[in-house]
């Protein structure tokens, strides 16, 4: 046993494999993508799973990466806004639409806004605008642009369907 | 493939979770970790058991006793599964809980076994009558959801090591009702919960409180007044019937003030959810 309560071992983080060094056993995803790889596109927000800031997905599923033990998701896939990113720059849909609908205002919830959006069109591709309501209940935006997120994310919702 | 270590354990039996806890009884067994990594800044464990892959913990199945969930499922996985739509209580509580974040991490065992009374699940479990079944060293034991939870209030500070492995609901027919108050209505924990089976059939009347007491409650007072008071086979029931039936679960409570509400607020917020449960029952089975 590590005297200093440290770990280390290696995670799939945007489809690359990285090494995490002698980590406090207790370092959450968040901490670990943060401070350790520098994958700062993930933000650090309220740290108790009322934001949803720190939105990342974990096999596909949206989680607060502030609640979750970095160890607990090896050998899991992880993907940040970095990975969700197209590499060379242009704007996904769902990116699109929310710049069209001017949802972003100081831009700290986009990241996780934007992942928890798309786990949940993956999950639920016939999401109506109110079950979109319920199911974003996890992403504060405290520049409160709600109803263009909203807007944005049921614009999507509706093109991919062929509305 | 995982780390494996004193420090994190991913255990993959109920035996070998108990056996990590026995040997490092300051280490904490976590699963969906919402509640345990929230807090780990006050009480952080000196090791974690996760019990995430632990197979027997995340079952959903009919079977003749009733309906078992696992303690390892998460509300999302509760949600989803088919076979627990029959238990509407549970999806009515499931989808008020926390976010969606929050409700693909936390699970069933979690939310009872925290010791909270701010917590959606319990009060519901409550009123369909749910068994826990608890895994230790003297083996598995069946007990009554009532008495687990009055006896975690009273266990002493260091407890023989235990695994809640999940619970059992009795089928049940019935009109369930849940409903809650928690800060500006949002997604966080309850401040006040009243969860309602109420069987027109069967004559029952069933009342789990959260947010009332140091753990949840049944509203036993309640609930044996109104079955004995209601006129089951009238079309209608006074308002006044309802009232008494939400001043009686408020005396028999025991609700503290904190910073989420006082004292005065929990007692006059359960005499009035419970009043609005039984009339909107009563409405709705007429």
């Amino acid at each position: 046993m590590n005297r200093h309560g440290l770990l280390s071992y290696d995670l799939r983080i945007n489809g690359a494999s990285h090494d995490v060094v002698d980590t406090h056993f207790s370092a959450t995803l968040l901490e670990v993508l943060r401070n350790g790889i520098g994958l700062v596109g993930t933000k650090q927000g309220c740290e108790d799973g009322r934001c949803g800031a720190c939105t990342v997905l974990i096999d596909g599923q949206a989680v607060n990466s502030c609640l979750e033990l970095a160890a607990e998701t090896v050998g899991r896939e992880i993907v940040t806004i970095e990975g969700y990113n197209r590499p060379d720059g242009s704007l996904t849909p769902l990116q699109e639409a929310l710049v069209r609908h001017a949802a972003i205002q100081c831009g700290f919830c986009i990241p996780g806004i934007v992942l928890a959006a798309e786990s949940l069109l993956a999950e639920r591709p016939d999401a109506t605008e109110a079950e979109i309501r319920t199911e974003m209940d996890g992403n504060l935006c405290r520049c409160t642009g709600y109803s263009s997120i909203l807007a944005a994310i049921l614009e999507v919702a509706e093109a991919r369907r062929g509305c | 493939m995982s780390v494996s270590h004193p420090l994190f354990l991913p255990a993959i039996s109920l035996g070998e979770a108990l056996e990590a806890k026995e040997a490092n009884s300051a280490a904490a067994f976590i699963a969906g970790g919402t509640s345990l990594i929230a807090d780990r800044g006050a009480r952080e464990p000196a090791g974690y058991i996760s019990l995430r892959r632990i197979s027997a913990l995340q079952e959903i199945a009919r079977r003749p006793d009733g309906l078992f969930v696992g303690a390892g499922c998460t509300i999302a996985a509760l949600l989803r599964d088919p076979l627990v739509a029959s238990a509407s209580l549970l999806v009515q509580a499931g989808r008020a809980t926390a976010t969606r974040q929050v409700r693909s991490r936390a699970t069933i065992g979690g939310n009872i076994a925290v010791p909270l009374a701010d917590r959606s699940l319990a009060p519901c479990l409550l009123a369909l009558e749910a068994s826990v079944h608890v895994h230790s060293r003297e083996g598995l034991r069946l007990t009554p959801l009532e008495r687990y939870l009055s006896d975690r209030v009273k266990a002493a500070e260091t407890p023989a090591p235990e695994i809640l492995v999940g619970v059992t609901i009795p089928h049940t027919g019935g009109y369930h009702y849940y409903s809650r108050v928690a800060a500006g209505n949002g997604g966080g924990y309850a401040t006040v919960s009243v969860a309602l089976l109420f069987d027109r059939e069967r004559h029952v009347v069933r009342l789990g409180l959260g947010g009332v007491g140091p753990t949840a409650r049944r509203a036993h007072e309640a609930e044996a007044f109104a079955e004995a008071a209601l006129n089951w086979k009238g079309r209608s029931a006074p308002t006044s019937l309802a009232t008494r039936i939400g001043e009686i679960a408020a005396q028999h409570c025991d609700p503290s003030t904190d910073m989420s509400a006082s004292s005065a607020y929990r007692r006059h917020a359960v005499r009035v959810m419970v009043q609005r449960a039984l009339e909107e029952a009563w409405e709705a089975t007429r």
